[in-house]
C-alpha cells in the first residue's frame, strides 16, 4: 500500500500550512501546482476538510483527500494547533488531554440540584436515576431525514437491542463499541443528533469521551445522555458537570429512555 | 422483540459467567491479580446493567452486589484478606445460581 494512503484524513479534521507551506505560499516562486496552492490557502487552521471540499473550486472530495494526504506527507500541511482552549485535532481525543473546562457557579448549582433530585429515586429503587434536560428549542430536522442516535455501548446484545428499539421509534441508530469505533463515528459526517453514552468501556472512559466532546467546537452542541450502571451521586454529578444533557442508569425502562431522548431533543 | 433478545441474552450468559469464574480463579491464584480483578469488576458491572434491562432482575441484583463488593478492592495490594475472598466467592456463586434459576 502506498504510505500516503495510511495517513487518515477525516471530514472534521483541520489543517494549517507548515513553515514550508507558508514559504511556498509567500515566496517569490513556487514549485507547487495550482490545485496544491488552492488547498494551502483553504487550509487556514479553521476550516475543516468537509468545508474545504465544499469551497474547493477545482477539486472533487476524493481529490481533496488524496491531495491533503500528499501535502501532509510532503511537510506542507500539519494538524491545526490548539487555539482558544479548543482543539480541532482529534488526536488529542483520548490522549492525556486537557482538564475539563471550568464551569460556572450556576452550572455547578444546577448539576448539584439535579443529582440531589435523583437521590430519592436512588434510595427508593436501589440504584436508579433518570434525568433529562428538556431542550429549549425543538430540534430542526431536514425533510425525510431521520434523527441519528449514536449508541456507545460495549455490551453487544444491549447495543443491538437499543439499535432495534430506536429504529422502531423512527430514529437512525449508529453503534460504537470501543475507542476506535467511537472516534471513527464522531469523525463521520453528518454528526449524530444525539449520543447515548455508556461509561465503563473496555478501552475508554465514557466520562472522558463526554468531556472531549464538550470541548470540541463541532461536537459540543450534540446532546449526550449518559446511559450507565454508574449510579452513585458522584458519578451522576460528574456526568452532569461534564455537560451531559441527561443521565439514565441501567437497568433502564424502555419508556423512560425514549421519553428522555425525546425530551433532550425537544420532541416532547 | 424484547422476549427474543432476552432469550438470546440468556443463552450468552453462561459464557460470561464462565469468563468471570476464570478471572476469579486467576485472582485467587494471586498471579498479577490486578488485571483480572479489574476485568472481573467490569464484567460484573456490565451484567448488572444489561441483565436488568432484559428482565433478569435477580441476575442484575446479584451482579450489582458483586460489583459493589469488588469496587473498593483493587486486587494489587498483596494477598486478599480471607474474608474478602470468601465474600467475593460467595457473591459470584450467588450470581451463578441466580442465572441458573432465571
Amino acid at each position: 500500500m502506498d504510505p500516503k494512503e495510511r495517513i487518515p484524513v477525516y471530514p472534521l479534521d483541520v489543517y494549517v500550512a507548515t513553515d514550508k507551506g507558508e514559504a511556498e505560499l509567500k515566496g517569490g516562486s513556487t514549485s507547487l501546482k495550482p490545485k496544491e496552492l488552492e488547498l494551502l490557502v483553504l487550509a487556514d487552521g479553521r476550516a475543516n476538510v468537509a468545508e474545504i471540499t465544499a469551497r474547493a473550486k477545482s477539486l472533487s472530495g476524493e481529490e481533496v483527500t488524496a491531495l491533503l494526504r500528499l501535502m501532509i506527507q510532503n511537510g506542507l500541511l500539519k494538524t491545526a494547533p490548539i487555539a482558544n482552549g479548543d482543539s480541532l485535532d482529534f488526536t488529542y481525543f483520548f490522549g492525556a488531554g486537557k482538564p475539563a473546562p471550568e464551569l460556572s457557579v450556576q452550572d455547578r448549582e444546577r448539576a448539584g440540584k439535579e443529582a440531589e433530585a435523583g437521590t430519592p429515586a436512588l434510595l427508593r429503587y436501589g440504584y436508579y436515576v433518570s434525568i433529562a434536560r428538556r431542550a429549549a428549542q425543538p430540534r430542526e430536522q431536514a425533510k425525510n431525514s431521520r434523527i441519528s442516535v449514536l449508541i456507545i455501548e460495549d455490551e453487544l446484545p444491549l447495543a443491538k437491542f437499543l439499535g432495534q428499539l430506536l429504529g422502531m421509534e423512527g430514529f437512525e441508530p449508529r453503534i460504537a463499541k470501543n475507542r476506535e469505533e467511537i472516534v471513527a463515528e464522531l469523525r463521520r459526517l453528518p454528526s449524530p443528533d444525539l449520543v447515548l453514552l455508556d461509561v465503563v468501556l473496555p478501552d475508554a472512559d465514557g466520562f472522558d469521551v463526554l468531556v472531549r466532546m464538550k470541548q470540541h467546537p463541532h461536537l459540543k452542541a450534540v446532546p449526550v445522555i449518559m446511559l450507565t450502571g454508574k449510579s452513585n451521586r458522584e458519578s451522576v454529578m460528574r456526568g452532569l458537570l461534564g455537560g451531559a444533557d441527561g443521565y439514565i442508569t441501567k437497568p433502564f425502562e424502555i419508556d423512560i429512555l425514549i421519553k428522555g431522548i425525546k425530551s433532550v431533543l425537544g420532541l416532547v | 422483540m424484547l422476549a427474543e433478545m432476552r432469550a438470546e441474552y440468556r443463552l450468552a450468559l453462561p459464557l460470561k459467567l464462565a469468563e468471570m469464574e476464570r478471572l476469579w480463579q486467576r485472582v485467587e491464584a494471586g498471579e498479577a491479580p490486578a488485571v483480572p480483578f479489574a476485568e472481573l469488576n467490569r464484567v460484573a458491572h456490565t451484567i448488572a446493567g444489561s441483565a436488568g434491562t432484559f428482565g433478569l432482575t435477580t441476575v442484575s441484583v446479584a451482579a450489582k452486589a458483586l460489583e459493589v463488593a469488588l469496587t473498593p478492592l483493587r486486587g494489587d495490594e498483596g494477598p486478599m484478606p480471607a474474608k474478602d475472598v470468601d465474600n467475593i466467592g460467595s457473591l459470584l456463586e450467588a450470581l451463578k445460581q441466580s442465572a441458573n434459576m432465571s
